[in-house]
């Protein structure tokens, strides 16, 4: 149990984290949080009914989330070597 | 009555003629195309005689639709029209040899001119309903074509277009009644429908809509009151055509119809009677208006309009032998007016106003004896062949109601006053133009002779029974329309309305050639005024109804327009909102998380609360 | 055989779009071919049912099979669609990547009439739909985009309720997959039949077009290529009335009934308001268009009366009306080549000059306002007959369209080949344009001189339908 609350925990200061910070790395930081978040759930939850299936998923996770780095850091690199800033404020040019 | 495959090839003569000339006409060239043609209506003539004297016979094609076989029927009825229209109509081939010498578009006129024979052939042999309709609106095509035949002309064009538009008036009457006649009865075969009407079980009163549809087809084609305005501008064609389309044989189709479907009116008083009206109003009307024209055509167009009233009436009273009967000695006295109009158009260089002739007596002596008889025989002189037939509608309206027998003589006075108009103008007098008239080549000559033989003969074939007991044409046709028996008059009745009718066309004929030899008096010009413009008919109909619709059209156009706007509008409407809701794509990154989590708290508020 | 038939074209359309250089006896060969085809089914087919029936699983788990077949409703539209392309390549003077989107949009029309699933069904019937977005887009007029905009508007927007309602009919039906025989085995009934119907009626009503949802068509005429070759594919598509008669009242026969009334009155009003209309048009493909809906008001009469003579005067004006209906357009195309204009109202007096061409209009026209002897007139026959006896009134004021359809037709003929003696001199017909003028002018004759070729087979479908309704209604 005690770790669905610390999920619950990681995953309110990832949100909170993802709507305060300005920089695009440290919003960026904070998503990786609320990934790692559910992870630990799934775990907690896989604990509970003793099955192992979330922790398959959980491994997709793992995996998903070192692409998802490697693609997100590139994507912020490159508006950073072009823009010269990565404050998400500015960056709104993607609207319809 | 055997299957034979004469019938098809009957009709196929004709038609061969119209795909030859049409493919290679201009190959071929005149006078041989125009010999062709005339040859094979000829040879149609021969067979359609040669299976009539074996008794007739018939083909079959069935299963041509779903319950509807495509049959051809050669009876009593439809072997005598066959004879008509393929007999005159070669006479009028020959003659038009003559009459289209030199015009550039020859063979492609007698190409049309075979086409109109097949349809009209289709028509008077078709069975089935939809067959004869087939025919029914290839001679309105044919029609149209040959009204039109010099189509650079803008006046000439629209005469063929309106045409082809108010026989399709005729024609919605004719698909409506094939509708009604089918839910009915399931058959459109008409000899099925003959069992079917005798054998009853069905309600009267839609019989007699079905006949009132039929009779709209009938008015249509045969230029009755209320649909009479076609007729006289049909008169753009070439003569040839007004002689056969306009005058011997299509514009009878209506009366042949209804004869066909004698078994339908024959005890319906309503539809009897509206027949009546209406061929009355057509003979008057036709009567009147062809006092007034000055175009040579049109005064023969007019009395044609006349002599089809009459036939009308026939049919009304029950005369349906009679009216085909009428039908015949018509297609040979008109045929033969025409023709001689034509003779002296051909003399003219094509002048066709009267006003422009005169004298012709002198100049044309073959075409004034032709032109002589035609007058007599249409005027009702005794014995010639008018005289006879019309002497017969008469006795018939006698028994119908004196009433009718008086109006019917009055009509019959103004139709020697137009025949004898038309001659005195034409023949008589001095020559008031300023051509040098020449008489028309054998070629047109003679098939005039035949016809005029015919003027003078043919209505011996139906004396009336005090003078000849059992007639011919009678007990022939009653064959193949039904019998339907009637009263004889009194022999002394009979007798008396003979004399008075002869009589009084003699005398008619007399004063009219006194009366229009002189200066016209005042009233007569005034009444030609109105007679000319067929008593404003035309432009009471542009007024009443031409105009509104076309108005209509435009509104519609513009409504149409209207409803494409409005399914735009309503797309436009859609974009709309989808615009209201792009609203909500800020490009804010802070903004689409919020978002997100305000819907994963609402999401899994829901799924606790559940 | 039937595969090949169907799949030839579009395989061709494709290699012709990516290698252009193989020309137009290319498309040709392969129209040809594609017709060849239809003949050899029609000649071989027996009369009674779906024949040439093949299924292969494509979705098993759901219920999609890959499923074709045709009837006699299906082999008669087959061959008008084929004949259609066939004279369109011939004839019309287009870019050869023009002539690729026809062949592929041959594959869709003969699959939306082969289809013996709902689901391939409908993405035949959508996806034809591409190619034709194609012609208007690469080759329309200077405001095609607005005839875009409102053709997908109304067919994509139309489509969407019949796919709700494909889904209705199999899952409330209970059926066990998409296939014909099952759906048809399992018809809705009650409330859902009537909604999914009008799902359907939607969609389908648009590619009658039955009025009021017509107001797409012309537009889209207008702003097509002037050769006419994409109004003739786009006359192909007007495949509603089939579409109708397959699925929609077969598989919801109390849904139609529901509906019945007022569909009757729209498709006999469109006939009478389109023809009528047509009078003040003033240039030649919007009045094509407007004709075109009233002989489809006609058709869908007939269709919607629910009887044989209906059902077969339906099908049959609805082949008959592709072939001269598309004969119409490329016509008109042949007389743009020579006068650069497609309005009607100057006097051209053309039939000085191209006699030929007059001659071919002539007979193209006469088939076009039912001249009975030309293809027309059967149609219209059998659809009256059958209308009459349900709805004599309507079908009275549905048939004044044939006063109309004489008066704007005869118009519009004469204004184009008439009246002007002085006439500028133009070519007449060429060696390929005789080839098209024959072709057309015999399958005139043919089907309307021995409609029986045809009848024979679509009568036990026309009594088919009507036994949905008790033999007759």
């Amino acid at each position: 149990m005690i770790w669905l609350v610390a999920s619950a925990l990681l995953f309110s200061i990832g949100a909170y984290g993802a709507l305060t910070r300005r920089t695009a790395i440290l919003v960026f930081l904070s998503i990786e949080l609320m990934l790692n978040a559910a992870a630990l759930s799934l775990i907690s939850f896989s604990k509970l009914t003793g099955s192992l299936d979330a922790q398959v998923v959980v491994l997709f996770i793992i995996a998903i989330a070192a692409a998802e780095v490697a693609v997100g850091l590139g994507l912020i690199v490159a508006i950073f070597r072009r823009r010269e800033t990565t404050s998400v404020d500015e960056l709104r040019q993607l609207r319809g | 009555m055997q299957e034979t495959l004469l019938l098809p090839l009957i009709i196929a003569l004709p038609l061969l003629g119209f795909v030859i000339l049409g493919l290679f006409g201009k190959r071929i060239g005149e006078p041989t195309a125009g010999w062709l043609a005339s040859l094979l209506v000829l040879g149609s003539f021969l067979l359609g005689l040669f299976v009539l004297l074996q008794g007739g016979g018939k083909w079959t094609l069935s299963e041509w639709l779903p319950g509807i076989p495509f049959s051809l029927n050669l009876d009593n009825l439809s072997g005598v029209m066959l004879m008509v229209v393929a007999g005159v109509g070669f006479l009028i081939h020959v003659w038009a040899i003559g009459y289209m010498h030199g015009d550039p578009g020859y063979s492609r006129f007698f190409s049309y001119f075979n086409l109109f024979i097949a349809a009209m052939l289709v028509l008077i042999l078709g069975d089935s309903l939809p067959v004869v309709f087939i025919g029914w609106e290839g001679v309105g095509l044919a029609s149209y074509l040959l009204i039109g035949f010099w189509y650079q002309e803008r006046v000439n064009a629209d005469s063929a277009r309106k045409a082809f538009i108010v026989n399709r008036i005729g024609d919605l009457g004719f698909l409506l009644a094939m509708g009604l006649l089918w839910s009915m009865f399931g058959t459109l075969s008409i000899s099925e429908l003959v069992e079917k009407v005798e054998a009853g079980g069905y309600s009267f009163t839609t019989l007699t809509l079905a006949g009132f549809f039929l009779l709209i087809g009938a008015i249509g084609k045969s230029a009755q009151v209320p649909l009479m305005v076609w007729l006289p501008d049909a008169m753009a064609g070439p003569t040839p055509v007004s002689a056969l389309i306009h005058a011997a044989t299509m514009v009878t189709a209506g009366v042949y119809l209804l004869v066909r479907h004698a078994f339908m009116l024959h005890d319906d008083a309503f539809l009897s009677g509206l027949i009546v009206a209406i061929g009355l109003l057509t003979a008057f009307y036709g009567a009147l208006c062809s006092l007034g024209q000055w175009d040579i055509k049109r005064i023969v167009a007019y009395t044609t309009l006349s002599q089809l009233g009459f036939m009308f009436v026939a049919v009304g009273v029950g005369a349906y032998w009679v009216a085909i009967f009428h039908i015949v000695t018509h297609a040979f006295f008109k045929a033969l007016m025409f023709m001689a109009s034509g003779s002296v158009i051909h003399a003219l260089g094509g002048e066709q106003d009267v006003r422009k002739m005169g004298g012709m007596r002198k100049y044309l002596p073959a075409t004034h004896l032709h032109g002589l008889i035609a007058t007599f025989a249409s005027g009702g002189l005794v014995p010639l062949a008018g005289f006879w037939s019309k002497d017969a509608i008469l006795a018939y309206s006698f028994e119908y109601g004196p009433w009718l027998w008086f109006l019917m003589l009055v009509a019959s006075v103004l139709a020697a006053l137009y025949s004898i108009r038309w001659y005195v103008v034409v023949f008589w007098g001095d020559y008031r133009g300023k051509e040098h008239p020449h008489e028309s080549p054998p070629v047109m000559l003679w098939p005039n002779h035949i016809l005029s033989v015919g003027a003078l003969g043919v209505g011996f074939i139906g004396l009336p029974y005090v003078i000849d007991y059992k007639n011919f044409i009678e007990p022939f046709l009653t064959k193949a329309i039904g019998d339907f028996p009637h009263e004889k008059l009194p022999v002394l009745t009979e007798w008396v309305l003979i004399l008075t009718s002869a009589v009084v066309a003699i005398a008619a004929l007399a004063w009219g050639f006194r009366f229009f030899q002189q200066k016209m008096p005042a009233w007569y010009e005034r009444f030609q005024a109105a007679a000319l413009q067929g008593f404003y008919a035309d432009a009471l109909y542009n007024t009443l109804l031409v105009n509104p619709a076309k108005g209509l059209a435009e509104l519609l156009f513009g409504g149409d327009r209207g409803l494409l706007a409005g399914f735009a509008g309503l797309g436009n409407l859609m974009g709309g909102l989808g615009s209201l809701l792009a609203r909500l794509e800020t490009g804010s990154l802070r903004f689409y998380l919020a978002g997100l989590l305000v819907a994963l708290v609402l999401l899994v508020g829901w799924g606790v609360m559940r | 055989m039937i595969h090949v038939g169907l799949w030839l074209p579009l395989l061709a359309g494709l290699l012709l779009f990516v290698v252009p250089s193989l020309g137009r006896t290319f498309a040709i060969a392969s129209a040809a071919v594609s017709l060849a085809i239809g003949v050899v089914l029609f000649a071989g087919y027996g009369g009674q049912g779906v024949a040439y029936a093949s299924q292969t699983p494509f979705l098993p788990e759901v219920g999609v099979y890959y499923a074709v077949g045709l009837d006699g409703a299906g082999l008669l539209l087959w061959i008008a669609v084929s004949l259609v392309v066939l004279l369109g390549v011939w004839v019309a003077e287009v870019p050869v990547r023009f002539l690729a989107l026809a062949l592929m949009m041959q594959t869709g029309l003969l699959g939306i009439f082969a289809a013996q699933d709902l689901i391939f069904f409908y993405a035949f019937f959508e996806a034809t739909l591409i190619p034709a977005l194609f012609m208007l887009w690469f080759y329309g007029g200077a405001d095609r985009l607005r005839a875009i905009y409102i053709f997908a508007l109304f067919t994509l927007v139309g489509s969407l309720p019949m796919l709700a309602a494909i889904f209705a009919v199999r899952y409330l039906g209970g059926a066990e997959s998409f296939l014909y025989t099952d759906l048809v085995a399992h018809p809705l009934t009650g409330q859902a039949a009537a909604l999914a119907f009008l799902g359907f009626l939607i969609a389908l009503a648009v590619k009658t077009p039955l009025f009021p949802l017509h107001a797409w068509l012309p537009s889209f005429h207008q702003q097509n290529h002037p050769s006419g070759l994409a109004d003739a594919m786009g006359t192909l598509y007007k495949v509603g009335v089939f579409a109708l008669f397959k699925w929609a009242i077969p598989l919801m026969p109390e849904g139609f009934r529901e509906w019945q009334g007022l569909l009757l009155f729209l498709a006999a009003f469109g006939a009478l308001y389109a023809a009528w209309l047509a009078f003040s048009v003033t240039d030649w493909k919007t009045l094509l268009a407007y004709a075109g809906i009233s002989h489809m008001g006609i058709a869908a009469l007939g269709l919607f009366s629910g009887n044989m003579e209906g059902t077969v005067g339906a099908l049959y004006l609805l082949g008959a009306s592709m072939v001269y209906g598309s004969a119409m357009f490329l016509f008109v195309g042949l007389v743009y080549k020579r006068t650069g204009s497609l309005d009607i109202l100057p006097v051209r007096g053309l039939a000085r000059h191209t006699p030929a061409l007059y001659v071919l209009g002539m007979f193209i026209l006469m088939a076009m306002i039912g001249l009975p002897g030309l293809s027309g007139f059967p149609g219209e026959l059998m659809a009256l007959l059958g209308a009459y006896r349900v709805t004599p009134w309507l079908t009275f004021l549905a048939f004044l369209a044939v006063i109309a359809a004489a008066a704007y037709a005869l118009t519009a003929f004469q204004k184009l080949f008439q009246e002007n003696a002085q006439a500028q001199a133009v070519p007449d017909l060429d060696a390929r344009e005789w080839g098209f003028a024959t072709v057309t002018v015999g399958v005139l004759l043919l089907m309307g001189l021995y409609p029986k070729l045809f009848t024979v087979y679509l009568e036990p479908l026309g009594k088919a339908l009507a036994a949905l309704f008790g033999g007759a209604s």
